[in-house]
């Protein structure tokens, strides 16, 4: 089943054309990869695919809804059930500790408290983060921040992942365990979109669509 | 680092308010006008050495000595509060008025009234030809008289203020001189070149003596004080530009910082009504920092860097005081309360999100 539809999607900038007439059909359990180099309009692409940003022209549709036509409301709350986002930098918020990162969503979306707490720790428990619950940020790994961070984007069971580089910033072994987890989560029926420079990396996933310049091909 | 900034800034003011020693003598009317200057004129003091009556007669042997006056005379150091910075005022006995007075030109048949003619330095008042106080027996004045000036004088409580080392002087003078003593000369000499000779004769006939000639008057008043003060200025710039550019960098992170925390709530699904409430108080706070800190260094550097540079009396006297007042006191507390702001702001954001998040949990 498409969930989510981009139609001749655009985005400027000024003068500054970044995305160019991007169409792209994403259904339950699709893993594609969008691969370019920086600055090809990766993190524009996934900025319009998760409500982050409006396109300048073009539709984007999810579950038949036209996205463009929301509110700041229903946009906020589109974010907040329906997309996961997976940062480079993993984006954590520095002062809460770990099981509070992955909560924030969850309040946001005013899931009721005792649901939150156990699914928080049933999130750390999925990315094996469970011990460090209580941990903030600064006192875990650049690859336990980023386990942590795919714990949070899960945490409104959302159903499309947004990954932008989330292995630029890892060593090899936790590359390999962050992509694990996302081909998990395709299997357990989620889209999953994962932007990347890496050629090899884009290779793992089922669809590959290149980005270069603002245009957007499917291989 | 702020801090330190904060500290060479506090400090190269105190260096401007101490200041070099300057030597600058002049005479000038009631009016502050300069009516004579000093070029073919040497003022030497003897410090501690009263004069040796033997060596007055031998100066008046000295080929291009056309006279000497043996005067009291000592140089003050002014505590200055931002005018006149580190000059010296020379006192004249009273009794050595006349021949003073028809040394430099004067054409007084009689002693002068001070307050008609003759003052020597700068005044309290700030203003040139406005003598201390209310009083001018100051300025030209015996020892004996000046010694009671000390204790009854007519000065105000903040003349003395300005002007705190005269008691030093007074000391320092009725120690080493007697009535009827002197421990200072001034030589008129033939020209001015001669006069400019003439001290490095006596100084080095006479060690302990110090002579101020037309010429080092000249350069210390116009160059090396200047240079001084312009470096300890530029010191004062640079140590604020200094610490502007780490509150900078400090806020440029927090903004940074917040920017990130906020595109982040964005994300998950944080209305941006919220956030753009949330950056827009952020926002004006960093304004209300910049203004602050752009008011605290113009107070801090600017007003008085004018002030001394003019090297006049542009600016009133209570205008001086308040901006050094709240320049040097309050900018560095205004530099701390904005950094103690930002801190503040942030850990209010962490405090309210995480209190927000408990109280959910």
């Amino acid at each position: 089943m498409q969930r989510l539809i981009l139609d001749a999607v655009t985005k400027s900038y000024g003068s500054d054309q970044v995305l160019k007439n991007a169409s792209l059909r994403i259904a339950s359990a699709d893993f594609i990869s969008v691969v370019g180099p920086s600055g090809s309009g990766k993190t524009t692409l996934l900025g319009i695919m998760g409500g982050l940003e409006r396109p300048t022209t073009g539709r984007v549709e999810f579950d038949g809804e036209d996205l463009t036509a929301f509110d700041d409301r229903k946009l906020s709350e589109y974010r907040n059930r329906k997309v996961g986002f997976i940062h480079q930098m993993f984006n954590l918020i520095p002062f809460l500790t770990a099981s509070e990162n992955v909560m924030v969503p969850m309040v946001i979306g005013g899931r009721q408290a005792h649901f939150v707490s156990s699914r928080a720790t049933e999130l750390l428990g999925f990315v094996g983060m469970k011990g460090k619950a209580t941990m903030l940020p600064r006192q875990l790994s650049g690859g336990e921040q980023q386990r942590v961070a795919v714990a949070r984007a899960l945490s409104n069971e959302p159903e499309i992942i947004l990954a932008d580089e989330p292995t630029a910033n890892l060593d090899e072994k936790n590359e390999r365990v962050i992509i694990e987890y996302l081909q998990r989560l395709v299997q357990s029926g989620k889209a999953v979109v994962l932007a990347t420079h890496d050629a090899a990396l884009a290779q793992r996933a089922a669809r590959m669509c290149t980005i270069e310049e603002g245009i957007l091909n499917e291989i | 680092m702020l801090s330190v900034g904060l500290l060479v800034v506090v400090l190269s003011v105190t260096m401007l308010s101490a200041g070099p020693t300057l030597y600058y003598f002049y005479i000038a009317n009631r009016e502050g006008n300069t009516i004579r200057t000093w070029n073919n004129l040497v003022l030497v003091s003897f410090g501690l050495q009263p004069l040796n009556q033997s060596e007055l007669a031998d100066l008046g042997g000295l080929p291009s000595v056309q006279r000497v006056i043996p005067m009291v005379v000592d140089q003050i150091s002014i505590s200055t509060k931002g005018r006149a910075v580190g000059e010296v005022v020379y006192f004249v006995s009273t009794d050595d008025a006349p021949e003073l007075f028809s040394l430099l030109g004067f054409n007084q048949s009689t002693t002068p009234s001070p307050t008609d003619w003759l003052y020597l330095g700068h005044t309290a008042a700030g203003d040139a030809g406005v003598p201390i106080g209310s009083s001018t027996q100051v300025m030209v004045t015996g020892i004996g008289t000046m010694t009671a000036m000390g204790a009854g004088t007519t000065y105000s409580d903040s003349d003395f203020n300005t002007f705190g080392d005269i008691q030093a002087f007074w000391a320092s003078a009725t120690q080493t001189t007697k009535p009827g003593e002197y421990n200072g000369l001034l030589i008129a000499a033939s020209n001015t070149s001669a006069a400019n000779a003439l001290g490095p004769i006596l100084t080095a006939a006479h060690p302990g003596w110090q002579a101020s000639t037309p010429s080092e008057v000249d350069s210390a008043r116009s160059s090396a004080p200047l240079g001084q003060l312009q470096f300890a200025l530029f010191l004062g710039l640079i140590s604020w530009i200094f610490g502007l550019v780490m509150l900078g960098t400090y806020v440029g992170r927090e903004v940074s910082a917040q920017s990130k925390e906020l595109v982040t709530l964005m994300a998950l699904g944080a209305p941006k009504s919220t956030l753009t409430r949330c950056l827009s108080c952020y926002l004006l706070i960093l304004t209300t920092a910049g203004c602050l800190a752009g008011l605290a260094l113009s107070l801090c550097v600017v007003t008085p860097a004018y002030e001394i540079l003019s090297f006049g009396y542009t600016l009133t006297k209570a205008y001086s005081t308040i901006a050094y007042t709240v320049g040097v006191t309050l900018a560095p507390v205004l530099a701390l309360d904005i950094a103690i702001v930002l801190v503040l702001q942030r850990n209010l954001n962490r405090l309210e999100m995480m209190s927000f998040l408990r109280a959910e949990v």
